[in-house]
């Protein structure tokens, strides 16, 4: 296709142009993320380091330090909130069960009898409508752990649930 | 500080490991003759080495093997010897050696051939600007993004922690390809433990691979350096998106990689370049789309139905022993996937449940009107489409008269099956807008890199004029 030299100049400037606009934009995004990185840099923060900043992962070391590897786990949060994501990662080869906090106090019996879960963790900036019973003095089969947790954990003893409670 | 240097030769041994294997299973699979530079063979390498090196963990989960350093890396000795004494006699080692060394002598000391033109000057100082931004931002932070800690990430580290292929104790899309999380999992074995922000440093890797390749088949079509290297540039830097994949631990870039590969090596054939021998490299690279994830084989299926029916559009000579031969390739990636397919049917996993629903009309029209915003939407992908859509239609009749005819059915292909892809996922109206902003980018990010091939033909059209 015969294509007049000047007009070909034209779009190669203009092209020019809107990707110099291209990279003025990336500069933009990115610039953020380079300034945090490069302060982390200097600072000589990385990998578990800036890992240990996050709440979330110091919460799931000391639940790491309670929870034994083969253990299973109820947590219950909102999938909405990816808490679990990052907690079943972490504590992983722990197996996580994840439900959501308005269970059944049923379900959630039948849950932990199912998956023989030895163990409950609950966030604390989540409400549990249906499980008052949890907060009594003596929530049998429930043990509540004392530690250094953010959420509440309760040791469990499946065993101890008998028959089918899901309704 | 000396075990973070210890650490970092291992991660770096690692990585190396899966170049030498994947070049010392090139020089089986391709002939001395076929005309490949050094930045296309190195780059095909290392997806090469990560394909047979994953695909070899797949086979000892079979015979109930454990994962251990030793079984995954010494039965590539033999290989690693054979492909190196063939790679010397064909003189591809020295060539490679020139090459690198070339490069790093241009970036260390700003000499050599590149050193007269400022504008490859210019193209080499920041594309390797970014792909060290890209590094930094890899290895730094440790796994944090959605996808890298629910499925890819989760599993490398159950694999390796278990030695095996073990998904008993979590449910994470376990129906998915494992060629990410294997590959990670391989290098925590050379790492000694599970380090998830140094491992990372594979992502980066990915995209110099892809960078490598894109560049590479850009000379292949026969544009000049500055030409290639501009193209590469104005690839990775329009839009964040894929410059945000060279430091995620996802499997989207290994997809676009292995597309690229098989557009690549499909656009070739139809062009009628020396192929012998690079079939079973195609049938290996289509099957690695199939394993990288879900969605690869799909894709392959489209590459293959774009070439099919450009070879029966254009008819060119022998146009029917052809369409045979990408036959009994497809048939050769099909055999590839058996064995994950045989996995999944062993531990009765059902695939693809969460993402394919009933048709919806509705989701459809929605997906489509966003595909099209995301098609423009600058923080996608920049000028990128627009300025291959004005390139496409300068080619004018070429589009339907030249092998280019390849390139466009397998751009419409792909956008289909985006658009199809929306109709039948499985949402709530509610859902489903938040389902396409997480996904629009990931899904053109497979097919960007093959689509920009054009620009190899285009510089014959424009580029030699200049």
């Amino acid at each position: 296709m015969p294509v007049n030299p000047r007009r070909q100049k034209l779009g190669w400037a203009i092209l020019g142009l809107l990707w110099l606009g291209q990279l003025a934009y990336l500069s933009w995004h990115f610039a953020p993320e380079t300034v945090t990185l490069a302060r982390d840099l200097a600072a000589g923060r990385w990998g578990e380091a800036l890992r240990r900043q996050d709440p979330l992962a110091r919460e799931a070391e000391k639940l790491a330090a309670v929870l034994p590897p083969t253990a299973a786990y109820l947590f219950l949060d909102y999938y909405e909130a990816a808490r679990d994501i990052k907690i079943r990662y972490l504590l992983y080869p722990r197996r996580q069960v994840r439900l959501e906090p308005r269970v059944t106090p049923t379900r959630l019996y039948a849950e932990i009898r199912r998956q023989q879960a030895e163990y409950l963790v609950l966030p604390r900036q989540v409400v549990f409508l249906g499980l008052d019973f949890l907060f009594q003095a003596e929530p049998e089969p429930f043990r509540p752990l004392t530690g250094d947790f953010d959420a509440l954990v309760f040791q469990v003893e499946p065993q101890r649930l008998q028959g089918d409670f899901y309704d | 500080m000396i075990d973070s240097l210890v650490l970092t030769g291992r991660l770096i041994l690692g990585l190396a490991s899966l170049e030498l294997t994947g070049y010392a299973l090139l020089t089986l699979v391709s002939r001395p003759d076929c005309g490949w530079r050094p930045p296309l063979r190195l780059s095909l390498a290392f997806g090469l080495g990560a394909l047979l090196v994953t695909w070899w963990m797949l086979f000892l989960t079979f015979w109930g093997w454990p994962y251990s350093l030793a079984n995954l890396t010494l039965p590539w000795l033999p290989l690693l010897v054979l492909g190196l004494w063939r790679a010397g006699r064909r003189g591809w080692l020295a060539a490679e050696g020139r090459f690198l060394w070339q490069g790093l002598r241009f970036w260390l000391t700003g000499r050599g051939p590149a050193a007269g033109d400022r504008l490859v000057q210019l193209g080499c100082w920041l594309l390797l600007l970014l792909w060290v931004w890209a590094v930094l931002r890899a290895v730094v932070y440790p796994l944090w993004e959605w996808d890298a800690l629910s499925t890819w990430g989760l599993k490398a580290k159950a694999f390796y922690l278990s030695r095996s292929l073990d998904l008993s104790r979590f449910e994470a899309h376990n129906y998915y390809p494992n060629l990410v999380p294997l590959l990670l999992a391989y290098l925590y074995f050379w790492l000694g433990e599970v380090i998830d922000s140094g491992v990372k440093l594979v992502c980066p890797v990915w995209g110099l691979a892809l960078m490598g390749l894109f560049y590479g088949w850009l000379r292949r079509q026969g544009a000049s350096v500055r030409w290639a290297l501009g193209a590469t540039l104005f690839l990775v830097t329009n839009g964040v998106t894929l410059l945000t994949h060279f430091f995620l631990a996802y499997a989207d870039l290994p997809l676009a990689y292995f597309q690229l590969a098989a557009a690549g090596l499909l656009f070739d054939r139809l062009q009628a370049r020396p192929l012998a021998g690079t079939g079973l490299l195609l049938g290996l690279i289509a099957g690695g789309m199939a394993w990288s994830k879900y969605e690869g084989w799909p894709l392959a299926l489209i590459l293959f139905l774009a070439a099919a029916l450009g070879l029966l559009w254009l008819r060119p000579p022998q146009w029917g022993r052809r369409l045979l031969a990408l036959g009994l390739i497809l048939a050769a990636a099909f055999l590839l996937t058996c064995p994950w397919r045989l996995f999944l049917a062993q531990h009765g996993i059902v695939a693809g449940t969460d993402h394919l629903g009933s048709f919806s009309g509705r989701q459809l029209g929605l997906g489509l009107l966003r595909l099209l915003q995301a098609l423009v939407w600058p923080s996608y992908f920049g000028l990128w489409w627009p300025v291959l859509l004005l390139a496409y239609l300068f080619c004018g009749r070429q589009l339907w008269t030249t092998p280019l005819l390849f390139l466009v059915l397998q751009t419409l292909g792909n956008l289909a099956a985006v658009a199809l892809a929306y109709a039948l996922v499985p949402a709530s109206p509610a859902e489903f807008p938040l389902y396409i902003r997480a996904t629009m980018d990931r899904l053109l990010l497979h097919f960007v890199p093959a689509s920009g091939l054009l620009y190899g033909w285009f510089w014959r059209l424009v580029g030699e004029k200049n």
